[in-house]
């Protein structure tokens, strides 16, 4: 881009990216962690409708 | 012993409507991108800039909008005492955090090469700093209590407390802004907005707030998930199990 | 009830004379508070004179906020508070005397001590009179503010910093309205009755919404 602001509009674009995107992998690692942990102490999946 | 039912029904129709809001999150966010690299004019007076519009309305809107959602489950916690409640309220807060942060980051990136400066302390970008800095600091009072009933209690709270002083700190930063003229007055509130440039901010508006939804859901489901960790790790550790009791993690 | 609440309220004064710690070091790190503004900034007495208000608001705000945790520690640690909350009399009017008293033995001293300092940040007097008179009527609100957090914190053993994170943003408009109550030196000053009469209202709005919120923290937060 001839831009002269092409700097920011990346720089914008890409804190959102890395801020949002980075707080949606930590939820999924948090999630996969917890499955597996409650896995090892219950034995089934924690996700099936059980009471 | 709190009443698990809805937890449950909560955990299945994640399940089920899961993988349908993320995949409408993704196009509404596909779409959105490309009206605004596409489509939309660059501004008359800012130029190709304006594109960092599109970032920062929609992160502003949210900031408050998920606030409002926090304070809801705060009284959902407080009135109904419901365990749903204390998931969504704690689940939320990074969130806000997260979507205030983003709004401050590219409102500074925008107002830069539009404006000339990093930030200024009008009315507006303070109130929106100081909701930052209360998000952070509820933040810190999930981690800081560790009993989850305790937390969701206190939190509920201080997010109700905060919620009514939102206002009157958005007034009183509004004197004291009026008070300290800046030197030379800026125009932070941007254009009269066009059609061709609507279009582009409702869709990233609406895919923000999808998005928002999606990882609102997921993260519910880990503090619901995290709960029953605890509370497993806890009566194993009861039961005096001693190899159980090795082999858990600390409860959360 | 009348008595009751007199006997509650010379009781958490003689408590407050006797731990000495609390209220005398929050005068002293007020002062030191104070003291380090000039050394920061420059000994520029223009400079000082125009920022004067705001550091001795500041140094009160910090010293008010840091000293809250011993509001509701020490019945927490011994059982008081359960007495009280068990008890017959009216949680939210127990709090308001507690707040009283911390505020009688907490902050009041900082509000005479605050124009002697004054003097040294080259305050003249009618600026020594605003400041005290804003900080008088605006360190209620901050002691009642102060408390829902100290309550939501009460479980908590070194609570001090997380109960400042978490009422410094709701402490804004006191500051803001303190300040300009106090005559921050602007080019034109705005006349004292506007904010000073705004900083009332947020005490008496304090002092009407704050006790239900600390007794709703100190109830939720035992369970």
């Amino acid at each position: 881009m001839t831009n002269p602001h092409w700097g920011f509009i990346l720089a914008a674009y890409l804190v959102t990216t890395l801020v949002i995107g980075g707080m949606g992998l930590k939820i999924l690692f948090d999630y996969r962690g917890l499955k597996r942990e409650l896995q090892r102490m219950v034995g089934t999946s924690p996700d099936r409708d059980e009471a | 012993m709190p009443n698990i039912a809805n937890p449950t029904i909560f955990l299945s129709l994640v399940r089920r409507v899961l993988p349908w809001v993320t995949a409408l999150t993704v196009a509404l966010l596909l779409v959105g991108v490309y009206l605004i690299f596409f489509i939309a004019p660059p501004d008359y007076q800012q130029g190709e800039s304006v594109k960092i519009m599109y970032l920062h309305v929609p992160a502003a809107w949210l900031s408050l909008f998920i606030y409002i959602v926090m304070s809801a489950a705060a009284l959902g916690t407080l009135v109904w005492r419901h365990p749903l409640a204390d998931a969504a309220q704690k689940a939320a807060a990074p969130l806000g955090a997260a979507f205030t942060f983003v709004c401050l980051a590219t409102g500074s990136l925008w107002g830069k090469p539009m404006w000339g400066t990093w930030w200024v302390w009008d009315a507006r970008l303070t109130s929106v700093l100081v909701l930052f800095l209360i998000y952070l600091a509820l933040i810190a009072l999930w981690e800081a209590i560790e009993e989850p009933g305790r937390a969701a209690r206190a939190a509920a709270i201080m997010t109700l407390v905060g919620a009514v002083n939102l206002p009157i700190i958005k007034f009183s930063v509004d004197w004291w802004n009026t008070l300290h003229q800046p030197a030379s007055v800026f125009r932070v509130g941007g254009p009269a907005i066009a059609a061709s440039m609507l279009l582009p901010l409702l869709v990233m508006a609406l895919a923000a707030t999808l998005l928002f939804l999606t990882l609102h859901m997921m993260a519910i489901r880990n503090e619901i998930l995290r709960r029953r960790l605890r509370r497993l790790t806890i009566l194993a550790a009861e039961q005096s199990d001693a190899p159980a009791y090795a082999a858990a993690e600390p409860a959360r | 009830m009348g008595g009751a609440l007199a006997a509650q309220f010379r009781r958490e004064l003689k408590i407050a004379r006797r731990s000495g710690g609390g209220a005398s070091t929050g005068a002293v790190f007020f002062l030191v508070l104070a003291a380090i503004f000039p050394f920061a900034v420059g000994p520029d007495l223009n400079l000082l004179a125009r920022i004067g208000p705001a550091i001795l608001w500041i140094a009160v705000l910090l010293s008010t906020l840091l000293g809250l945790d011993r509001l509701f520690q020490a019945d927490y640690e011994d059982g008081s508070l359960d007495v009280m909350l068990t008890g017959e009399m009216p949680l939210e009017l127990i709090v308001l005397v507690k707040c009283a008293a911390h505020w009688l033995t907490t902050a009041l001293p900082l509000v005479f001590v605050a124009p002697l300092f004054g003097l040294a940040l080259a305050q003249d007097g009618a600026a020594l009179v605003r400041v005290t008179l804003s900080l008088l009527v605006g360190t209620p609100a901050l002691t009642l503010i102060g408390a829902i957090g100290a309550a939501a914190t009460v479980s908590l053993r070194r609570g001090g910093l997380l109960i400042a994170v978490l009422v410094l943003p709701l402490t804004i408009p006191v500051l803001i309205f303190g300040v300009s109550a106090a005559g921050a030196g602007l080019a034109d000053p705005v006349r004292f009755a506007a904010p000073f009469a705004i900083l009332c209202a947020l005490s008496l709005a304090a002092l009407a919404g704050a006790p239900f919120a600390v007794a709703a923290a100190l109830r939720y937060g035992g369970e």
